[in-house]
């Protein structure tokens, strides 16, 4: 059951226009979402931490390319 | 002055030629590193405050479409625990900037942050709307900034739902389970928050109230107006003062 002020047909709502083929992934205690390239390299589009001092390292912050293996 | 001269010219001299007859000096790290690469290091330094940022939409049992900015219950509640036990980790910052979301999941990270034996501070910005309530005061201490906005309003569904008395009893319960939260938590009393909840003429097509920064306070929900500076103050107080009890035990 969902308690929210947005309503139940924009949260259920079907769309094209969004990307769907990001990857959740763990990497330390950062969660990463990150996005596959072609080259078999991976961006950032978003990094979630509780420690704020992981948010200053330049190597995980949104854009930068991450290789996984 | 000129023998304070004289003596860095030596100085200079004696370590230029250190350097060319004995093995050359190493820099230390940062100085390598900026050499090198032109970087500068991320300060080497461990913060003793970790913050829980919580936005958009609480995920709980269902999976939201991927058009919702969402925050997970089993990402949040696992990292409860590990905050609760890191010795390193003496105090939460919560920031909240969430639209609602799953009513379970909500509580639950809620009565997490509840429990904590740490200090716990929460600022809400933006807004804290429907269980992004419960989450504001679950804190020791709760902070609004006085742009932000809550929203109170009834519990509703939309869909399919059987329609038998019983259906109006279970979203009463749900309800309830909620205010319960809130009066527990909080300074509001429980008629004053129901009052807010069932109120018309606020909110357009709809029933409740929206509070504005200083409103919430006003009514007992949040603790007080305040942002970043106010908040970190008052968590490195209460930090300070539970290591001073530790201390005197």
């Amino acid at each position: 059951m969902l308690y929210t002020i947005i309503p139940y047909e924009l949260i259920f709502e079907k769309r094209e226009d969004i990307p769907t083929n990001y990857i959740e992934l763990k990497m330390g205690n950062k969660q990463l979402v990150v996005e596959k390239l072609s080259n078999g390299n991976y961006i950032i589009q978003r990094m979630y931490s509780t420690n704020p001092f992981d948010y200053l390292d330049a190597k995980y912050t949104p854009g930068s390319m991450i290789s996984i293996y | 002055m000129r023998f304070s001269l004289l003596t860095n010219v030596i100085k200079m001299r004696n370590f230029l030629k250190n350097e060319e007859t004995e093995q050359p000096q190493t820099l230390p790290h940062v100085q390598e590193n900026l050499k090198n690469l032109g970087q500068t290091n991320v300060p080497n330094f461990e913060s003793n405050i970790h913050c829980l940022t919580i936005i958009g939409q609480i995920e709980g049992h269902m999976i939201l479409p991927p058009q919702n900015k969402t925050t997970k219950y089993e990402h949040i509640i696992p990292q409860l625990v590990a905050i609760e036990e890191n010795p390193n980790i003496k105090g939460v910052l919560i920031l909240l900037n969430t639209v609602g979301g799953d009513v379970e999941a909500g509580l639950a990270i809620a009565e997490m942050i509840a429990s904590l034996s740490k200090p716990t501070v929460s600022i809400v910005l933006g807004g804290g709307h429907s269980i992004g309530v419960p989450l504001a005061v679950s804190a020791n201490y709760s902070y609004i900034v006085p742009s932000a906005t809550m929203t109170i309003h009834p519990i509703r569904m939309t869909g399919l739902i059987v329609g038998v008395p019983q259906t109006f009893d279970y979203f009463n319960k749900m309800q309830d389970r909620i205010v319960e939260f809130i009066v527990r938590n909080s300074k509001i009393k429980r008629d004053t928050f129901m009052k807010l909840m069932l109120k018309t003429g606020e909110l357009a097509n709809d029933i409740g109230t929206i509070l504005v920064g200083k409103e919430a306070v006003d009514y007992g929900l949040i603790d007080e107006i305040g942002g970043i500076k106010e908040a970190l103050k008052s968590l490195h107080n209460m930090i300070e003062e539970r290591e001073k009890k530790k201390g005197e035990e």
